[in-house]
């Protein structure tokens, strides 16, 4: 791109102004996006979900115990749509846009992935579109609600967006920050050692100081997948090796960070170019390390006090270093 | 600001996001020979920037206003939005084509008429010397009619063409024909086109992506090859050779690079397409209708198969020479 920003032609920014947002929506992002907390995904909310680089609008449709919500993907771009897919009208949700809910291709995801309470969607509506992806058609849809036509072949556009937003689920399904093994037996890095560690060359290799390098070698931190490498070069593990030796975490410890009210902290902590998943796996192993601090006391905090101590202690992007 | 902050701020694009959707425009411009404006310099661009605007602008600010996260999300969002019309208007482009062509092939081959004025269904197509009434059949059943036709040719198709040709003008007439006789009356032209788009996927979809250095120098080795081999090509059976190079040249970048994997693992396939699991399966299935549409029922298609996979690159004798390999059969859609 040139550095010299264009002068943009009039018939562009007409058609630009025409092409707003509705003023509802912006206003529904911009008051979640600055609200003081985040709820938990419920029945009938419009989500923006993300993980990596994927993200998509979502209808939450249920959430189940284990701490996964059943959601079925929106877009308003391209118009297209299924006939698994219920074609909301722009009276119907906050867009003011005609959407299409995917209901056929609805999957469970992890709460990890809900980022941005967007809003709320009629009960009815959202009943209508378990209809239209289940294939019952008996019955009046509410007014506002049609059907999306079948897909008749691999070069229907439908087709095409229909494929990219299962493999969206599929991923956003998938994703997951804490070590495999987190609520089982510990496999401390020092006993996959088959000699004591050279802690100078881990230094080096790690950039960091020394306390820091024993508390990896003792599995009382974890490691970022680079990190992992770079242990892996100096003591003939494997990365996966290395990353599996890690102290396992609390599963509720994992399930309460992956609530949506952490993440707007969570991310800001995060280093230019580090993984949301390693921000989590620092901070998780930071407030594991104060729990074991606090072994003793009269009464244990919960997991949330303990986040909201260790994120109040912890200067932002310590985590990382 | 940047894109990001000016959607937020006003849900609209500013001058930053102007200026990217610009340049996402001329880039993706690039993949699409056939939509490049005649005339360059940024007006152009400018032009299809307003048209892209007026067309999905609503969608796609709702779109990056409730999907993206940054502006990394919002640059990566909109050029698929913007690729993905493109797509859209390359293939509304080539329907105008097709409904064209067989507009031209209703007026100039006397078996055929348009409904005159003053008769029912005025303006409909159907067989000539018929009084058969405004039909509405299944759409399978014209489809069926159509897919029926057998040895259907592909005239050779030189890639700096503009528009590849759908089939030589025998098999056009020959299927519009069966399609007509099985409507029993006259059909509207938008739902021939339709039938015939079917009949013809390769006739509709953006293959027009131009080829990779690699895929080029993989079609520049074809005429380039030795005279031994000159010599062992000549004694294949000419015509499956030939029809293998004119498919081959209908063929997309990305669908040469697949057809070898065809038959591999979902893996080597995902390698092939740089893609995840349910795109791969769809461009593998679109791969399959199109080599179904290209190589038709023809009684030498496994020699034609077996001469694409090579000129794919892939191993000839991994080509079963069975009626189910490499094209799907009618109905198994």
């Amino acid at each position: 791109m040139t550095d010299q920003p264009r002068r943009v032609p009039e018939h562009v920014l007409r058609a630009g102004a025409a092409a707003a947002a509705s003023s509802a929506l912006v206003k529904a992002v911009r008051a979640a996006e600055s609200s003081a907390t985040m709820p938990d995904p419920a029945r009938g909310q419009l989500w923006r979900s993300c993980w990596e680089d994927i993200t998509q609008l979502v209808l939450v449709l249920r959430v189940s115990q284990a701490g996964i919500a059943v959601v079925a993907p929106v877009t308003t771009d391209p118009p297209a749509a299924d006939d698994t897919s219920a074609v909301l009208g722009p009276d119907l949700t906050v867009l003011e846009q005609p959407a299409t809910v995917w209901g056929g291709l609805a999957v469970g995801v992890p709460l990890v992935v809900f980022d941005l309470a967007i809003s709320d969607i009629a009960a009815t509506v959202v009943d209508a579109v378990e209809r239209v992806a289940a294939g019952h058609r008996t019955g009046v849809l509410p007014a506002g609600v049609s059907v999306g036509a079948p897909v008749m072949s691999a070069f229907d556009q439908a087709a095409e967006v229909r494929a990219e937003l299962a493999d969206n689920l599929e991923f956003l399904g998938q994703a997951a920050w804490a070590p495999q093994g987190s609520g089982s037996a510990p496999r401390p890095l020092r006993e996959l050692l088959q000699s004591p560690p050279d802690l100078p060359a881990l230094k080096d290799a790690l950039g960091l100081g020394l306390p820091a390098v024993i508390d990896i070698v003792m599995s009382r931190r974890p490691v970022t997948p680079v990190q992992a490498a770079a242990v892996a070069a100096v003591t003939g593990l494997t990365a996966e090796q290395v990353l599996s030796a890690v102290s396992p975490l609390p599963a509720e410890l994992v399930s309460e960070l992956d609530r949506p009210r952490w993440r707007r902290a969570l991310r800001a902590r995060r280093r230019a170019g580090e993984p949301e998943a390693a921000t989590r796996l620092a901070v998780a192993y930071g407030v594991l390390a104060l729990a074991a601090r606090q072994t003793g006391a009269v009464s244990t905090p919960s997991w949330p006090q303990r986040i909201r101590q260790y994120m109040a202690a912890s200067p932002l992007g310590e985590s990382a270093q | 600001m940047t894109p990001y902050a000016e959607l937020h701020a006003n849900g609209q694009f500013g001058e930053a996001g102007y200026n990217l959707l610009f340049e996402l425009t001329r880039q993706e411009l690039r993949l699409f020979p056939s939509l490049q404006p005649a005339t360059g310099g940024d007006n152009a661009i400018w032009d299809v920037v307003g048209d892209f605007l007026v067309e999905r602008g609503r969608g796609v600010s709702t779109m990056l206003l409730t999907s993206a996260s940054d502006d990394e999300s919002v640059g990566r969002l909109l050029r698929k939005s913007l690729r993905n019309w493109l797509i859209d208007r390359v293939r509304r482009t080539s329907r105008g084509a097709l409904r064209r062509r067989l507009t031209r092939l209703i007026s100039e081959d006397e078996r055929f008429e348009a409904v005159p004025e003053g008769q029912p269904g005025a303006g409909r197509w159907r067989l000539a010397g018929t009084a058969g009434p405004p039909t509405g059949p299944p759409f399978a059943t014209l489809r069926a009619a159509a897919w029926g036709i057998r040895d259907v040719r592909i005239p050779p198709w030189n890639s700096e063409e503009r528009r590849a040709p759908i089939a030589d003008e025998p098999s056009l007439q020959r299927i519009m024909f069966a399609v007509l006789t099985e409507a029993g009356g006259s059909l509207e032209p938008e739902t021939v086109v339709a039938v015939f788009a079917d009949r013809f996927p390769h006739a509709l979809d953006p293959a027009e992506v131009p080829l990779t250095n690699e895929a080029t120098e993989v079609a520049d080795g074809l005429e380039a090859s030795d005279p031994a081999q000159a010599v062992v090509d000549m004694e294949r059976d000419d015509d499956s050779a030939r029809c293998a190079e004119d498919i081959y040249a209908h063929l997309s970048a990305e669908e040469r690079r697949l057809l070898p994997q065809l038959h591999g693992t979902v893996r080597e396939q995902m390698r092939a397409t740089g893609l995840r699991k349910s795109q791969t399966y769809l461009h593998i299935k679109a791969l399959r209708e199109r080599l179904h549409a290209l190589l038709g029922d023809e009684e030498d298609r496994g020699m034609m198969a077996s001469e694409l996979l090579r000129l794919c690159g892939g191993p000839v004798d991994g080509v079963p020479d069975s009626r189910g390999d490499v094209p799907s059969l009618p109905g198994s859609r």
